[in-house]
């Protein structure tokens, strides 16, 4: 497994009140298997995400990633396992504005164990269709291709598992499609589990293993916020 | 991409804040490397030095005017000591041995000294260091002999193109402007330089004043009546106890002449501190402000750091998502601060030393003292260590800030 979550539960505190906003009795995902979330907007499909990132810490439960439970890691340690075995994929991409597209793919691997080099990284960026925009910064470069350069980025580390928060949310259905099926393939390829986020149908179809968040997350099935 | 690439990029993005901080830091760390490196150098040159001189025998006036006068060709001799006096003070047991001179006159800006020929043999311009006239060493000719005859110092005679075999009319008074001697006196020799203010001074045969047209009658008997004769001063060598320390009865002797209303023994390693003590609040106030320069400078850099951080709120949280540590953003905040104030200090030492090369120029010329740029001081010892402590403190709160990020709420402003 990849990622086992037993019993978790999840707390947002605004002020003196406690919102319950995640509550997952049991969820899976296993090596190499890539599974898309649906679920309407606040459902909490994004904080699932930055639990198994390590970036929340959960009330209560187990969350265990790459066989390690995270609830009882520290936070450097959390940051460790993520820089290991985690790579993240945000719907406005979050690359680093100052860096070239090569630059911000190798930052992808700065700070994980293993030694990406620089060929890797040129590999990837080819094998995503940006073989000669290596040099362009962010603001040079297309949606779609800062998408791409995005998914370089996430797999120049070879991680167990990339998380991808509503990746095309911010391209057209037909790059959206592009871009699902070029992280599909990239994923089966560098053999990483992949959990896509996202609202779209189309994208969440071309998955054989869709999970609903709507009866996942048993806040929702409850009727929202506690 | 290793750490210190991430630093050296991030410090590139911010280029423009990166280099006006480094420039400020290092035009503050130049100023106050130069102001102490001069300033100990000059110490060092008035008060450790003494010139070769153990004491003056110089008239009743001002203790330092007379220093300056004789010593440094500044200022004016406060009046006269009679040579008969000279000779008795020469004959104390104290006394190894004595060179007496007259100032009071000038040529070309430079002061013309008469003094005994036994100055270029006998004279110690610094402890145990003679004047040559030796090519090798740089000098040129010889020494005077004849009454028409001078020697110039090197800095005059490079400042005024001075060759052995050119002559010049003395001037009386010690600016431009006064009486111009009829007389012609001959260069027939250059002193190598020595790197004091003997450079500056051009040197007659003692008796020649005397003899000058337009002097007086008077003064023109004093050079064949010793008794009627009168001396600016002399350069005295006090004899030597054991371990080379001066003679201990030069006190009494001191105490002596200054009880007399004919003259007074000054000794100029008492009198030169009090140069200090009048003037030293120059160079303090130069050094507050060098200081001050740096720690705006220090300002500068913590408020550049702080509202960079604001831009690279993000940047800095993408960082901490992709597996940095809070350790990991704090130090690089920090050491883009280090970086940037060793950059500077090291900029700033080496601007520092150019500073203190033009001065040192400007002080030869003026002062014939010879000061070098090479010269290392305190503030070279300590600017980099406290520049850097410095610079530590400023990046520190930054630092903090940034170790303090949090990563969900900083990149979700941006999505």
């Amino acid at each position: 497994m990849v990622v086992a979550i037993k019993n978790l539960t999840v707390h947002y505190r605004t002020g003196t009140e406690t919102f319950t906003v995640l509550d997952i009795p049991e969820w899976f995902v296993g090596r190499e298997e890539q599974v898309a979330i649906s679920g309407p907007s606040g459902s909490g499909k994004s904080t699932l995400l930055n639990v198994i990132a390590g970036l929340l810490t959960p009330a209560y439960g187990s969350v265990i990633i790459c066989g390690r439970e995270l609830t009882g890691l520290g936070e450097a340690a959390r940051d460790r396992l993520r820089a290991a075995h985690l790579a993240y994929i945000f719907q406005t991409f979050n690359l680093l504005q100052g860096y070239t597209a090569i630059e911000n793919v190798l930052l992808g691997a700065t700070f994980s164990q293993g030694k990406a080099t620089r060929n890797a990284a040129l590999t990837l960026l080819d094998e995503v269709g940006l073989g000669h925009r290596l040099h362009h910064k962010p603001a040079e470069l297309s949606i779609g291709e800062q998408q791409r350069v995005a998914i370089a980025r996430a797999l120049v580390k070879q991680p167990r598992l990339i998380l991808a928060d509503e990746p095309t949310g911010s391209l057209d259905p037909r790059h959206a499609d592009e871009v699902i099926a070029l992280l599909r393939r990239s994923c089966r390829k560098h053999r990483c589990a992949l959990i896509v986020v996202s609202h779209e149908p189309g994208v969440v179809s071309a998955f054989e293993r869709r999970d609903d968040f709507s009866r996942l997350n048993r806040v929702m099935t409850r009727g929202g916020n506690e | 991409m290793n750490f210190g690439a991430l630093v050296i990029k991030s410090l590139r993005q911010h280029w423009l804040s990166t280099v006006l901080a480094m420039v400020s830091i290092a035009l503050g760390v130049a100023l106050v490397n130069a102001v102490v490196s001069l300033r100990e150098q000059t110490h060092r040159s008035f008060t450790e030095e003494g010139l070769g001189v153990d004491a003056v025998l110089g008239p009743k006036g001002s203790p330092l005017q007379i220093i300056l006068n004789s010593m440094y060709h500044l200022e004016e001799m406060p009046g006269k000591i009679k040579w008969t006096y000279y000779r008795k003070v020469l004959n104390d047991e104290v006394v190894a041995n004595g060179i007496p001179f007259i100032t009071g006159h000038c040529y070309g800006g430079f002061r013309v000294n008469a003094i005994e020929a036994r100055f270029f043999s006998d004279f110690e311009f610094l402890p145990g260091r003679h004047f040559s006239f030796d090519p090798v060493d740089g000098g040129q000719g010889r020494m005077f002999q004849a009454h028409d005859e001078a020697v110039a110092g090197a800095e005059a005679a490079r400042s005024l193109h001075l060759q052995p075999g050119m002559s010049f009319n003395p001037v009386c008074g010690v600016n431009p402007g006064g009486m111009v001697h009829r007389d012609r006196i001959r260069f027939v020799g250059i002193l190598a330089p020595t790197g004091t203010p003997h450079d500056r001074a051009i040197y007659i045969p003692l008796t020649t004043f005397y003899t000058l047209s337009g002097h007086s009658s008077e003064i023109q008997e004093m050079a064949v009546n010793e008794e009627r004769r009168e001396i600016s001063g002399a350069y005295l060598k006090i004899k030597r106890i054991r371990g080379g320390a001066l003679h201990p009865g030069i006190q009494d002797l001191k105490y002596n002449l200054n009880q007399s209303s004919q003259a007074q023994l000054i000794i100029p390693n008492e009198v030169l501190p009090q140069l200090f003590g009048i003037i030293g609040w120059v160079d303090r106030v130069l050094l507050g402000v060098a200081l001050l320069v740096t720690l705006l400078a220090l300002l500068f850099l913590f408020v550049a750091l702080v509202s960079a951080l604001r831009e690279r709120r993000r940047d800095l949280a993408l960082l901490r998502c992709l597996g940095a540590t809070r350790r990991t953003v704090f130090g690089l905040i920090l050491s883009e601060s280090l970086f940037i104030t060793a950059g500077g200090a090291i900029t700033g030492l080496l601007l520092g030393h150019g500073l203190v090369m033009i001065g040192c120029e400007l002080i030869r010329v003026e002062t014939g003292l010879r000061f070098s740029a090479g010269y290392l001081s305190t503030a070279d010892i300590y600017s980099l260590p406290v520049i850097l402590a410095l610079g530590f403190f400023a990046g520190l709160i930054p630092a903090i800030q940034a170790y303090r990020l949090g990563v969900l709420n900083n990149l979700k402003s941006i999505s």
